[in-house]
């Protein structure tokens, strides 16, 4: 049914290639879109599909982002899975939220390529999301705790260290 | 020093205290601890939610402490899960680029923003290079709202950051004994160049005087102020917004010559809103080249007069008591009115009173104007009749947002009351323009069901009559009717007005929308 749907590949920095249908992704990332746009004249009457180099982006973390555009910019999906709703908590906001949480409930590095991607490919969504992710993590927790969770090494001298808690003592 | 006011006409809170007091009922001090909440949740959206919301918000005062690592961590389960799952210990965090770091910490309450800071030397450098937004619900210590260290917290995080200032907003303090702090705090704002401010007041006593140095904010964009009395603007203390575009000025007293000379200097001025105002500025007086909307809500002007206003699109009011004229003279592009209360406000167009049975020319004419608010009581004569030589005020007019209340003087039933719409003709917005005709709230049979068979008859142009309803339930009801202009869709609008709705230029219609057929 879906046949005359343009599908577009993507391949990721080690050279793992990724489809999509083109719908989709033009209007998730403003990137690639820009990219296909680009291209568009010299395949106007070729039925070659068109392979898109993502050279920053690597493909576990490619696989990711594609699986959360296509949650969130197939309007058929979206509407066409009663399940999502159906795990929906009365107070979510909207289908997805659940879908979000999960989908930014990995480990710092993986959240970090994914704020990385986001912003590369340019779906500000997903921009939104990894960020406030990450901000997340740094809420409400001690100092000591965000060096350990995110490696963070303390390179302060004494006298530094004494002066920068001075001058941010407000926010302790 | 107050004994030469006038009565009823404030131009200090003392008066506005005294009134208070005077009247039966709460006390002004238990008056002004409701309004202000009220005021508050009229205020533009918080840049991060505070932090009340959070379910884990054991962990704020857990954060509250010091930082050393044995203040509590063995019963921070949360922090346990994360300590389980550490990357590779490679700092990837710190190695972001600066503008992705900053958008992270843009996204943190104030406190928390300002703690990164002693992470590393990294940190530092990347917290001074960060504009500031600073909101004082995030200061907020485990004393609650212990005024004492939340103002010197907020002093100290806006003189601490060297600035630039990108956001302020302030809605938890009283001022009050505070008066140093407080004009540190607006004089570092503005040496700060800060852009968006949002000041309010947590009075008692009232009367308190804002420092002159707002006056110096020449980077604002935005700037909320509640609770307020309003700096003279003397030619040593001229405003200076050469980029102020958002206006708000809530519970505040701003005199006649400060508001004419904020307006005057203000050129990129496009929203504009009074809320509860206290009879200062007596009258509203607009004279603008480039505001787009201006809102009254709740306050209680003497008049409103639109005098020179050529970039005006929307007119708003949410009115309370009193009548009052509200007069247009040069508003060549308003396209929104509303919301008219046929019994509050006393309309002018051109110079004209606009009395019912008028015969409208040109001169009383807004050609421009395309949706119109009307709240009218149906089983008034005179409203009534009023509401239709409005129509032919708007010739032009697209949508009608009618909002029936009901009389508390309503005329006798005569027949010819009831026969009023039915003997009516034609008018120019009926025969040419009108499209959609929203009802707020339900018309009493023989009253205002007399004017919806009126339009129906007369609409050559009608296509949709909306029954504005919040029950999503009701979301499906669809039906159609026969009229002069053919099939005419019946369905439900979803209601919209609200305080955000009618500063929202971005809305196509404040009052409601029709909700798109499922």
């Amino acid at each position: 049914m879906a046949s005359e749907k343009k599908v577009v590949f993507l391949r990721s920095s080690d050279g793992e290639a990724f489809e999509v249908s083109e719908e989709v992704i033009s209007a998730a990332s403003v990137t690639i879109k820009g990219m296909i746009d680009e291209e568009s004249p010299s395949r106007a009457d070729t039925a070659a599909t068109t392979t898109l180099a993502i050279p920053n982006v690597t493909a576990a973390t490619l696989s990711r982002v594609l699986h959360y555009v296509n949650k969130h910019f197939d309007a058929a999906a979206v509407v066409g899975r009663p399940d999502d709703y159906i795990f929906c908590a009365p107070g979510d906001e909207h289908p997805l939220a659940r879908f979000d949480d999960d989908f930014v409930d990995v480990d710092n590095d993986t959240l970090i390529d994914l704020v990385h991607a986001a912003e590369y490919l340019h779906i500000k969504k997903l921009f939104d999301l990894t960020c406030k992710a990450v901000a997340d993590k740094l809420k409400g927790r001690t100092i000591d705790q965000i060096r350990e969770t995110f490696g963070i090494v303390n390179d302060y001298t004494v006298e530094e260290e004494v002066e920068v808690y001075r001058e941010n003592s407000w926010a302790f | 020093m107050d004994s030469d006011s006038e009565e009823g006409d404030f131009s200090t809170y003392a008066q506005v205290e005294r009134a208070f007091n005077s009247m039966e009922g709460p006390s002004a001090q238990e008056r002004i601890d409701c309004i202000v909440p009220f005021l508050v949740s009229l205020l533009p959206a918080p840049y991060v939610p505070a932090l009340e919301v959070e379910p884990d918000s054991d962990d704020d005062r857990f954060s509250l402490t010091s930082s050393d690592s044995e203040s509590g961590a063995s019963d921070d389960h949360d922090a346990l899960a994360f300590a389980a799952v550490p990357g590779d210990g490679e700092d990837r965090i710190s190695r972001l680029p600066d503008t992705l770091l900053a958008d992270i910490i843009h996204r943190l309450p104030t406190k928390d923003a300002g703690r990164t800071a002693t992470l590393s030397t990294h940190w530092r450098r990347m917290w001074a290079g960060t504009p500031l937004l600073v909101d004082d619900a995030h200061l907020l210590g485990a004393g609650g709202t212990n005024d004492v260290p939340v103002v010197r917290a907020l002093a100290r995080c806006v003189a601490a950051h060297p600035g630039p200032v990108r956001g302020a907003r302030v809605t938890r303090v009283s001022f009050h004994a505070h008066e140093y702090a407080l004009r540190r705090l607006v004089a570092d704002l503005a040496d700060k160049d800060v852009r968006d401010l949002i000041l309010v007041n947590r009075p008692w006593p009232l009367d308190m005087p804002l420092p002159d140095d707002i006056l110096r904010c020449a980077s604002l964009e935005r700037l909320y102020l509640g609770v307020w009395k309003f700096p003279k603007t003397t030619a040593a203390h001229p405003p200076v917004f050469p980029d102020l575009r958002e206006l708000g000025l809530f519970h505040s007293l701003v005199r006649n010559e400060e508001l004419d000379s904020l307006l005057a200097h203000c050129p990129k001025l496009e929203v504009l809103s009074l809320v509860m105002s206290y009879h200062e500025p007596l009258r509203l007086h607009l004279t603008s080249n480039s505001l787009k909307i201006a809102v009254e809500w709740m306050s209680s002007f003497d008049e409103v007069v639109v005098e020179d206003a050529p970039s005006l699109e929307r007119l708003l009011f949410q009115s309370i008591l009193g009548r009052k004229p509200v007069k247009i003279f040069r508003a060549p592009r308003l396209e929104v009115l509303g919301v008219l209360d046929l019994d509050l406000h006393k309309l002018e167009i051109g110079g004209t009173v606009i009395k019912a049975g008028l015969k409208v020319s040109a001169s009383n004419m807004v050609p421009s104007l395309k949706i119109l608010a009307v709240k009218v009581q149906f089983e008034c004569n005179r409203e009534a009749k009023m509401l239709s030589t409005l129509l032919k005020c708007f010739p032009c007019l697209e949508t009608l947002h009618i909002m029936p209340t009901p009389s508390e003087t309503p005329d006798s039933i005569h027949e010819h009351d009831l026969r009023f719409w039915e003997h009516l003709g034609p008018c120019e917005c009926l025969e040419s323009h009108l499209k959609t005709v929203m009802l707020h709230g339900s018309l009493v049979e023989g009253h205002g069901a007399g004017f919806v068979r009126y339009v129906m008859r007369e609409g050559k142009t009608l296509k949709t009559i909306a029954i504005v309803c919040s029950d999503e339930e009701a979301s499906g009801c669809r039906e159609s009717a026969v009229g002069r202009s053919g099939e005419i869709t019946l369905c439900i609008a979803t209601p919209r007005w609200c305080f955000q709705a009618a500063i929202d230029l971005s809305l196509d219609d404040p009052f409601g929308s029709v909700r798109p057929q499922a």
